[in-house]
């Protein structure tokens, strides 16, 4: 059957990111708008889906290669180095890139979790 | 006369009785310790049993004989002992079945029918062959259920076999082809999955008459290809080449308007 459960999720966590990535752009136009908030609550769904997601795949396998591990860690150290970028107030400079990189992210967990 | 009768009728019986009691069960490796010698010693109709482990063997099927893994493929993986040979063949006989087992490290197929028919190819996995599954010359067989994956250039192979029914079998993320038909004719293809192969999900090849009916196959280079192939069906069968693009344009077109949901349900809650 053309579905499983992981497809779902990493599906649902790219919607959530292409929204927490349209909001936070214009978050950075309109301060003090409803942006801000639409931003924060889906980015924090998309991390709890992100490591859910990468609890379920390494989960799964018998063996758990150091490449699984290499590739969650990179998607995960792009998220904390996202957040530590707008806590540091350098969102002009670089918040629109690193989110451009979490989609990015999100495109391969798709991917690479389309069912055969 | 009635009793030369009934003493051949007796004597029929008790020939017949006598053929199905030597229809042995083999154990291995409590009969024998190897599969190769339970093949060698057992008799037309006879099943071998052989129960999990890692066996290292090259195994030649010559007689009508059942070989079955008693837990299934996961658990009992023969290795290829002569990496050139299959790791089994069915060769020159009828009613041979393979049941149940991992077929794996062979230059030549997992397993190999030669000339082989009315046999039966069951729940197996082959994988890191050359080819997984192999019927050269042979027809009238029932591939089913088989795993044919990961090898270096066709999941199940086809040349100059014709009547085979293969159902059920998933030949992913080969080399090459995941089904090869080369001139076989009249074979029956229903719900294979063949994804992830480097060129061809299922391609014919000078073979006519065949019929694929409910089979998968996405994300190969080409889905189903036929060359110098007349008078197959092809029935029901999904191709999505492009799932790769559909699906992530149709997820982020979702994700825009579920921002604008959000933002209007938003600007509704606080203003309210």
């Amino acid at each position: 059957m053309f579905f499983n459960i992981t497809i779902l999720f990493a599906s649902i966590g790219l919607i959530l990111a292409t929204v927490s990535f349209i909001s936070g752009l214009q978050a950075v136009k309109a301060k003090g708008s409803f942006d801000t908030r639409i931003h924060r609550l889906n980015g924090y769904l998309t991390i709890i889906i992100y490591i859910l997601l990468a609890g379920m795949s390494l989960g799964k396998t018998n063996e758990i290669s150091s490449l699984h591990i290499v590739g969650w860690s990179t998607g995960l150290s792009i998220i904390l180095t996202k957040i530590w970028i707008v806590r540091k107030g350098k969102t002009y400079k670089y918040a629109s890139w690193m989110g451009m990189l979490l989609i990015i992210t999100w495109l391969i967990v798709v991917y690479t979790h389309i069912p055969v | 006369m009635s009793k030369l009768i009934l003493s051949i009728f007796i004597g029929l019986i008790s020939l017949f009785i006598l053929t199905r009691v030597e229809a042995a069960v083999i154990n291995v490796p409590q009969d024998y310790k190897t599969i190769r010698d339970a093949v060698e010693n057992a008799n037309p109709q006879d099943t071998i049993i052989v129960d999990e482990g890692e066996y290292k063997e090259n195994i030649v099927i010559t007689k009508p004989i059942v070989i079955r893994a008693s837990k299934g493929p996961d658990v009992t993986i023969v290795h290829a002992l002569i990496q050139g040979e299959p790791v089994f063949k069915i060769k020159n006989t009828n009613e041979a079945s393979i049941i149940g087992f991992t077929a794996s490290d062979s230059l030549s197929s997992g397993i190999y029918l030669y000339n082989a028919h009315n046999g039966q190819v069951l729940n197996n996995k082959t994988v890191n062959n050359h080819i997984g599954i192999t019927l050269y010359s042979s027809n009238n067989n029932i591939i089913k259920d088989n795993i044919a994956n990961s090898n270096e250039y066709y999941g199940i192979y086809l040349e100059s076999s014709h009547n085979n029914l293969l159902e059920k079998n998933i030949a992913n993320s080969n080399k090459d082809k995941g089904i090869f038909l080369s001139l076989s004719s009249s074979n029956n293809l229903n719900n294979n999955s063949a994804n992830l192969n480097t060129w061809n999900g299922i391609i014919l090849w000078s073979s006519h008459k065949n019929t694929l009916k409910d089979n998968k196959i996405f994300r190969n280079t080409y889905g189903i290809v036929t060359s110098d192939s007349d008078n197959n069906d092809m029935i029901n069968n999904s191709t999505w080449p492009n799932i790769y693009i559909i699906l992530p344009v149709i997820l982020i077109y979702i994700g825009i308007l579920l921002y604008l949901i959000q933002k209007n349900l938003f600007r509704f809650v606080y203003k309210g």
